[in-house]
């Protein structure tokens, strides 16, 4: 769009507008009177507003972190909004400051409450602020009714807050005893069941096996020690004489030649055969074989043998068999009854494998509860805590930041906003129609459109010639309507004035 | 050149040139100028333009259009036919300026034909009821001298409807109407003829007419025809012969 089309539909607006010169003025001037009127009538809004401080973050939180839960102000806004237009704050507000007249049905009495509600703004601002409003056609009302509003809400938030918590406790509490009765039952059907259960552990049983099994390994080592002591016995007395023979001398001069033979031989290593030893030695050997051969000596041992007498040997021998084979007795039976041991331990270990699976379940059962109870226990003990802490006041609070101030001024459209708004709409609305006439209006209004229709040359653009009894005519209009315009101005802040006077 | 002010009078206009009319050559047309002349206030009122004029925009914007026009026509006279897409389209208005400003050449007169049968236009050039335009098709007794009136302006001359304004249009292709064309443009070489016809938005006449002239201009009046009514109008005329578009504000 370049500054030539902005002229010429500059120049087309006012052509239009001049081409409805009248039409223009009047509309201008009344739209300006009805606006003015419409101020005039118009009421002016109150507005006070409140902040209120949520204090979430007081001393008793970092100290009591985990311990206790502060209640918290979640979604403050709808929060504060709920609490404070309940249906019981707003009859009594509603009744207090003078919203009912006398004779308000039940429709009237709820559509006031419905627009008052409307009227209370409740807005988050930041984390922890709480704005309120309110506006109100009068300003002691509004103030009137702020101050109400938040008054009831921060008394009304404490006590819901600390019966909130008391309730919780109470709750909590009522479940923990509930537990606890739970607890005690389990505890005492496992009672039962171990008094009832004689069979020992596991374990034990295990270990019992095993010692009773080494046990026997152990008898059945002493059994075939026992059995090779009687074997080796029943050799020996087999052996022994019962009774005792002397050995004749002969026999005895012999083992001597025997032993005088061998120190010979040694001596002959290292001496000669003449050295006095080695003669000596013959010497000796010689008599000892003459005392053989002597018929004295080998008689000697014939008489000797028909004179028998008892074997002490066999004797000790018999006796020493006859103890070892009641030993051996004696262990084998051992080991007997080592073995019936065995295979009743054997038996009890079965059976106590399979109450080992009824037992692990009430212990379960057991477990389970005490879990529970206890951690109810430490909650109960949480929860007396925030109630503690809600009932001495700490917690959120609530806390007037910013308190109500009287409103001096009325806020959003005022009179004086009417006043302006009625000049400006006078000459913007003639205007913006015939800029918007100028605009949608498909006739042909700007040469440059002939050459975009039509090859045709434009010979020319002819001005508007204006004749000079037309120029007079024109001349008179003008003054008309600037005096119109005048007198429309004069009459319009004279009824300002007069307005703005009667009212104060 | 004179500048004494004489009071319109049409019919001493009529005597005037019914006076000099056998007599007539450059050095008379001159001097049949000066027989009376308009004032500029009466030049004003009937919305003419003149050399000393007021608003020079306008008196500009027709000088430009008539050199146009005379350069397209290869420095000849020619018939032109001015007429405009809808009714009250200034039409009229633009065939007497371009009438008025070929007259501002001292070696060229310019004639105005006024052809509109349906709301005579002329009478804001010439008072009174005269014989014209239509009297001339309808009745063979009546030679183009009975109907060619002064106007006031130097150079410049008016063959007014007339008064048998019941003719049809049919009459534009008569014998008559030949001889009439014929007549107004071969005569005087230095002749320009200007047609004031009916729109052609509205009424055939143009379209007719059209055949009988050299150039056609038409004229868009500023707000009053969309550009399908435009390309309408266009459509009837010969490409060659519609020779340009005014648009008249």
């Amino acid at each position: 769009m370049d500054l030539l089309f902005v002229i010429q539909l500059l120049r087309n607006i006012l052509k239009e507008l001049w081409l409805h010169k009248y039409w223009s003025l009047f509309s201008g001037i009344i739209i300006a009177f009805t606006i003015l009127m419409f101020g005039y009538l118009w009421q002016e809004k109150y507005q006070v507003s409140t902040t209120i401080y949520a204090d979430s973050q007081n001393i008793i939180q970092p100290l009591l972190e985990g311990q206790a839960q502060v209640t918290r102000v979640e979604d403050k806004s709808q929060v504060v909004k709920d609490l404070m237009l309940s249906q019981r704050a707003i009859e009594k507000i509603i009744i207090e400051h003078g919203f009912l007249v006398e004779g308000d049905d039940a429709a009237t009495q709820a559509e006031k409450i419905s627009d008052l509600r409307d009227e209370v703004k409740v807005s988050m601002l930041g984390q922890n602020y709480i704005g309120v409003s309110y506006s109100d056609t009068d300003p002691d009302r509004a103030y009137n009714v702020i101050t109400h509003l938040v008054d009831y809400f921060i008394r009304e938030s404490s006590a819901t807050k600390r019966s909130e918590s008391k309730q919780a406790f109470l709750f909590i509490e009522k479940q923990s005893n509930a537990y606890k009765e739970q607890l005690r039952l389990a505890e005492e059907k496992l009672k039962q069941f171990k008094a009832s259960n004689l069979d020992g552990t596991e374990s034990s049983v295990a270990a019992k096996i095993e010692e009773l099994r080494s046990s026997i390994s152990d008898i059945e080592l002493d059994l075939e020690q026992a059995a090779s002591r009687v074997d080796s016995l029943v050799i020996q007395v087999k052996k022994e004489d019962r009774y005792l023979t002397k050995k004749a001398k002969s026999d005895e001069y012999r083992e001597r030649i025997t032993e005088a033979v061998a120190r010979l031989d040694n001596l002959r290593l290292s001496l000669t055969d003449n050295h006095p030893d080695v003669i000596n030695l013959r010497q000796h050997i010689a008599g000892l074989y003459d005392a053989v051969d002597n018929p004295a000596v080998s008689m000697e041992s014939v008489s000797n043998s028909v004179g028998s007498n008892e074997n002490p040997v066999y004797d000790e021998l018999r006796a020493q068999l006859a103890a070892a084979q009641v030993e051996s007795d004696a262990i084998e039976k051992r080991l007997k009854s080592m073995k019936v041991r065995l295979s009743q331990e054997y038996a009890r270990a079965k059976r106590v494998a399979e109450r080992n699976a009824e037992s692990s379940e009430l212990t379960r059962d057991y477990d389970v509860t005490k879990g529970l109870y206890e951690d109810l226990l430490g909650r109960k003990e949480k929860a007396r805590l925030s109630m503690t802490l809600d009932i001495e006041g700490q917690g959120v609070t609530y806390k007037i930041q910013e308190p109500a101030k009287y409103p001096l001024r009325p806020s959003g459209l005022r009179f004086i906003h009417f006043v302006i708004l009625g000049c400006l709409a006078a000459v913007i609305v003639p205007v913006g129609l015939a800029g918007v006439y100028v605009f949608l209006d498909p006739r042909i209004r700007f040469p440059d459109t002939l050459q975009h229709i039509t090859d045709v040359q434009v010979l020319g653009v002819v001005p508007h010639m204006i004749s000079n009894p037309a120029l007079r005519v024109r001349d008179n209009d003008i003054k008309f309507i600037i005096s119109i315009i005048v007198l429309a101005t004069l009459l319009y802040f004279g009824l300002v004035g007069y307005f703005v006077l009667g009212e104060s | 050149m004179s500048q004494e002010k004489k009071p319109y009078d049409a019919s001493k206009a009529v005597v005037d040139v019914r006076e000099v009319k056998d007599r007539m050559s450059r050095q008379e047309i001159r001097e049949m100028a000066d027989i009376f002349r308009l004032g500029e206030d009466d030049l004003e009122e009937k919305k003419l333009i003149y050399p000393r004029m007021r608003d020079k925009r306008v008196l500009n914007v027709f000088r430009d259009m008539r050199t146009k026009l005379i350069e397209k026509s290869g420095n000849k006279n020619f018939t032109l036919m001015v007429t405009s897409v809808c009714e009250e389209g200034g039409s009229t208005f633009v065939a007497n300026n371009l009438a008025a400003s070929i007259a501002l050449d001292q070696g060229k007169t310019a004639l105005i034909v006024d052809c509109n049968l349906y709301s005579p236009a002329s009478s804001q050039l010439l008072e009174g009821d005269h014989i014209g335009f239509s009297d001339f098709l309808e009745s063979p007794t009546v030679s183009i001298e009975n109907i060619i009136y002064a106007t006031g302006i130097p150079r410049l001359r008016l063959i007014p409807i007339g008064k048998s304004l019941d003719i049809s249009p049919e009459y534009y292709t008569s014998y008559r109407m030949k001889q009439f064309t014929e007549e107004l443009s071969d005569r005087y070489s230095d002749r320009y003829v200007i047609l004031d016809v009916p729109p052609v938005g509205s009424t055939t006449d143009a379209r007719i007419l059209a055949d009988c002239c050299d150039f056609v201009v038409l004229v868009v009046p500023h707000g009053k025809v969309t550009k399908d009514q435009l390309k309408k109008s266009i459509a009837n005329f010969d490409g060659d012969k519609l020779i340009g578009i005014i648009f008249n504000n």
